[in-house]
């Protein structure tokens, strides 16, 4: 178990001292050395008396400054206990190649069934849909008259909270599933939580969590209370990871930028060749809404179709090219 | 060279040029309309952002009897208005509109079906 400190401001070892009550001995940097007097913004410390090799393993993970702010942001939004619950979920849903986003959310429509997800993810991904359908009711009637729209933004409004409440039920069952006594250190823990907003503490048990942790904070940006996860973010993550590697991060940008490309243009032909076909049919209020979901489902699996093939294939493509170049 | 890695290869390569249309007919036509308070209101629903390049080309390449009907359906606010884009396009825009257009819904469906037949095994 380790104990991470996150600042956003410049802060001097001894308002720590004084205000949260931990002294200079228990702050590590990056190296294990004991830091200097003021703690660096957006920058991972280590609190405790004897930080193992582990523990330094787990502090390199979060060590890059934009992790950092980020886990900062998330964590005062929702708070550093829901935080590791949030990011088992963003890793769950990822594995199932699901995005929390609106628009990407559709997707899960194609995976659902192949069967690959929990039924409580289900549940959620389903109130997401329904939330969806509703936002494109409302988005409907703004033509029609005020009790038509008062309608649609009530129910938009249950929609959305029931995705909440899934949402929260999924965040407790995954707290509910850790052992960890969520602070270790009562009085400390209390103490950063009612002294200041500029200081963040996470507790990672293992160097699992802090991977999850990281992936979390590199895809997600906080808007307000929501979260939104960029596919595209990924992406470039890869690519990046690549080039630190000494890889040959021009073959990966070529895979990873081609398959995106490939996969927009699949889903955006497929959705509006659909839609022409859904306006060409005298259908009512049910069958466009059906219809409308079927079409983002049959682009969505064009998408995924064609993003597997690409990605699967550009790189032996990518050689090619440079034999040929080569001679 | 089989005819698997031909196809990939022009797959990629039209990817590239039909990105680069889509941007050139975004900032040469389609950012010209944009702030035409005349027709910046029917370029369509842009449910994700650049959807109006897509709509624009649409209106301006299909035909315009499917365009009409498009705009009178329930779903016309997902399309944009093809006779009052006429009005103030040239016609260079509507060419480049068309060869967008085309370009793009060809590399759509075209992978489409490699990757149906791809995922059959047939190549």
């Amino acid at each position: 178990m380790a104990e991470i400190l996150l600042c956003s401001q410049p802060m001097h070892a001894d308002i720590l001292e004084n205000q949260c009550g931990i002294s200079t001995e228990d702050i590590f940097g990056l190296n294990l050395n004991h830091t200097t007097p003021t703690l660096t913004p957006f920058k991972p410390y280590l609190l405790g008396q004897n930080p193992s090799t582990h523990d330094q393993c787990i502090l390199g993970t979060l060590g890059s400054p934009s992790t950092a702010l980020s886990l900062i942001e998330l964590s005062q939004t929702i708070g550093a206990d829901n935080l590791h619950a949030v990011a088992e979920i963003h890793s769950k849903l990822h594995e199932a190649k699901i995005h929390l986003d609106p628009v990407e959310l559709s997707k899960g429509m194609v995976e659902r069934t192949a069967g690959v997800i929990e039924r409580h993810v289900e549940n959620l991904q389903e109130a997401a849909v329904e939330y969806q359908k509703r936002l494109l009711e409302l988005q409907q009637a703004k033509k029609a008259d005020t009790r038509a729209r008062a309608l649609a933004r009530q129910k938009a409004k249950i929609a959305f909270d029931k995705m909440q409440q899934h949402f929260r039920k999924e965040v407790k069952l995954v707290n509910g599933r850790k052992k960890v006594t969520p602070l270790n250190n009562f009085k400390r823990a209390t103490n950063i939580a009612t002294s200041s907003r500029n200081v963040a503490k996470l507790e990672v048990a293992n160097q699992v969590e802090a991977s999850k942790l990281a992936k979390l904070a590199k895809g997600a940006k906080v808007v307000g209370n929501v979260i939104t996860v960029l596919d595209f973010g990924e992406r470039v993550n890869k690519i990046s990871t690549s080039y630190k590697e000494g890889g040959k991060w021009e073959r990966e940008m070529f895979v990873e930028s081609s398959s995106f490309a490939t996969s927009a243009i699949i889903g955006e032909g497929v959705a509006e060749v659909g839609l022409l076909l859904l306006m060409a049919t005298p259908v009512g209020w049910v069958g466009l809404i059906v219809g409308g979901v079927v079409i983002a489902g049959t682009a969505a699996a064009a998408a995924y179709g064609s993003n597997e093939l690409i990605h699967e294939n550009a790189g032996s493509t990518y050689d090619e090219i440079m034999k040929w170049i080569g001679g | 060279m089989t005819f698997f890695q031909i196809s990939m290869m022009a797959i990629i390569a039209s990817v590239v040029v039909v990105g680069l249309l889509f941007v050139v007919f975004g900032e040469y036509t389609v950012r010209r309309l944009r702030k035409n308070p005349e027709v910046k209101d029917v370029l369509g629903f842009e449910y994700v952002s650049g959807r109006d390049i897509i709509n624009v080309g649409m209106a301006l390449s299909l035909p315009r009897k499917l365009m009409r009907k498009a705009r009178q359906s329930k779903l016309s606010f997902m399309f944009a208005d093809a006779d009052i884009l006429y009005q103030y396009t040239s016609r260079v825009d509507r060419w480049l509109a068309r060869i967008f257009t085309y370009l793009f819904f060809l590399t759509s469906f075209g992978t489409l079906f490699i990757v149906i037949l791809h995922n059959f095994k047939l190549i």
